[in-house]
């Protein structure tokens, strides 16, 4: 198999010396869609959907020999992926995945693959991803803390008006209260948050970040006819945390978190 | 951000609905997940498996801490008589947007200069990992 390796050319001098072109796979869906004419993918290339059996995959070609993984090459490969999601169930592909050309696609891709992608676009039909990101108005939630806790209150009294230098020993601790304050704090209201958006969800999957003000982010995968109440739930949700905490609600997108990810399956 | 101010009274409309048209939000979406075709057919592209390396975030870390410990101590409580406060929120928001921008930018980068990746790390103690669980009974 060749294999063309960027690598090999990640000098500034673009892709004239190189001149090659790949196949850059965004996603699996099954045979049959069709991709808007007016989307384009990386490169501004037209995208293409090649099929074998029951499936396919959404393909661009792509200039190799390049500086690759820029803004733009970010952003087309999500644009690709969500305009698919809105007219099927997709699988995206990782971020960055080449074969060579279109046979390659076929008989690297698609047919030794074929009964696994049918099962997963069979998993997912019907079903979009939704984000659901909340994070905490760091000042609020750090008063809180503050009122309701009476050592931490103390530490901040003691170590405010004095240098970092001096007092670092008693921050240290001051910040180990306040974080651990904040993860009890989590705890309730993310549990809150589950406890009204789990119902309306067949999967969910989080992400987890140490920022002082996060909450809760996590990926939602929900029915088509579910949609409005899991909506409404995350209406619910803003409102119960309103003027603590600021909800978000991203999507649909295409189901990036519900697919399988590092685990060895390709035959 | 500025839709994310705003407030409509007689309950709901808090939710927020940002389109995920900005880097920051994509990154976050989509860097390190989507299907993995196997290593025999894929060709990484330059680096960007650098940024897919699952890390536990480090709360318990010293710096994290200093982190906390400052954003406390910076808190001036007398403009927190439990008030409506948006402007404060939106400070917090763009802050926190700001942080994680800078971050995946930054990451994206060093992957494509090839930056050691240790480095990296260790700037940034915080990270994102994902974790999963799973409702059977529904399936």
């Amino acid at each position: 198999m060749t294999l063309t390796r960027p690598d090999a050319a990640m000098d500034d001098e673009p892709a004239a010396a190189m001149g090659g072109h790949a196949h850059y796979i965004y996603a699996i869906v099954p045979a049959g869609t069709t991709a808007p004419g007016e989307l384009t993918g990386i490169d501004d290339a037209r995208i293409e959907v090649i099929e074998h059996g029951s499936i396919a995959a959404v393909v661009g070609v792509l200039r190799t020999g390049r500086v690759f993984g820029r803004r733009d090459d970010l952003l087309a490969h999500s644009r690709v992926n969500d305009a698919m999601a809105l007219r099927g169930p997709v699988v995206p592909v990782r971020f960055g995945s080449l074969l060579a050309d279109a046979d390659e696609v076929v008989t690297e891709l698609l047919l030794p693959n074929g009964q696994i992608f049918a099962d997963l676009l069979a998993d997912l039909t019907g079903r979009r991803q939704f984000l659901i990101r909340a994070r905490y108005d760091e000042e609020v939630v750090l008063a809180e803390i503050i009122v309701e806790h009476a050592d931490i209150r103390m530490l901040r009294d003691r170590t405010r008006d004095q240098s970092v230098e001096m007092s670092l020993a008693e921050r240290v601790k001051l910040g180990e209260l306040v974080a651990r304050a904040l993860e009890v704090k989590r705890d309730v209201d993310g549990a809150g948050l589950l406890d009204l958006l789990t119902p309306h969800a067949v999967d969910w999957s989080f992400r987890e970040s140490g920022e002082v003000d996060y909450l809760l982010e996590a990926a939602f995968l929900v029915e088509d006819k579910h949609r409005s109440s899991f909506d409404d739930a995350a209406e619910q949700a803003a409102t119960a945390l309103a003027g603590r905490a600021r909800v978000q609600l991203l999507g649909p997108s295409a189901p990036y978190d519900f697919v399988p990810g590092d685990e060895r399956w390709v035959s | 951000m500025t839709v994310a101010n705003q407030r409509h009274p007689g309950g709901g409309g808090h939710l927020q609905r940002p389109s995920p048209t900005g880097l920051a939000d994509v990154v976050d979406i989509i860097l390190d997940k989507g299907l993995v075709i196997d290593a025999y057919v894929r060709v990484s592209l330059v680096g960007i498996e650098l940024l897919t390396i699952d890390a536990r975030i480090v709360v318990a870390s010293v710096d994290t801490y200093l982190r906390f410990a400052e954003a406390t101590n910076r808190l001036d409580l007398y403009e927190h008589g439990g008030k409506d406060l948006p402007e404060l929120m939106g400070n917090g928001m763009r802050e926190g947007a700001k942080g994680r921008t800078s971050g995946a930018i930054e990451g994206i980068k060093d992957a494509l200069t090839g930056d050691d990746e240790e480095e990296e790390r260790e700037r940034r103690p915080v990270r994102k990992s994902t974790s999963r669980r799973r409702r059977s009974s529904d399936e």
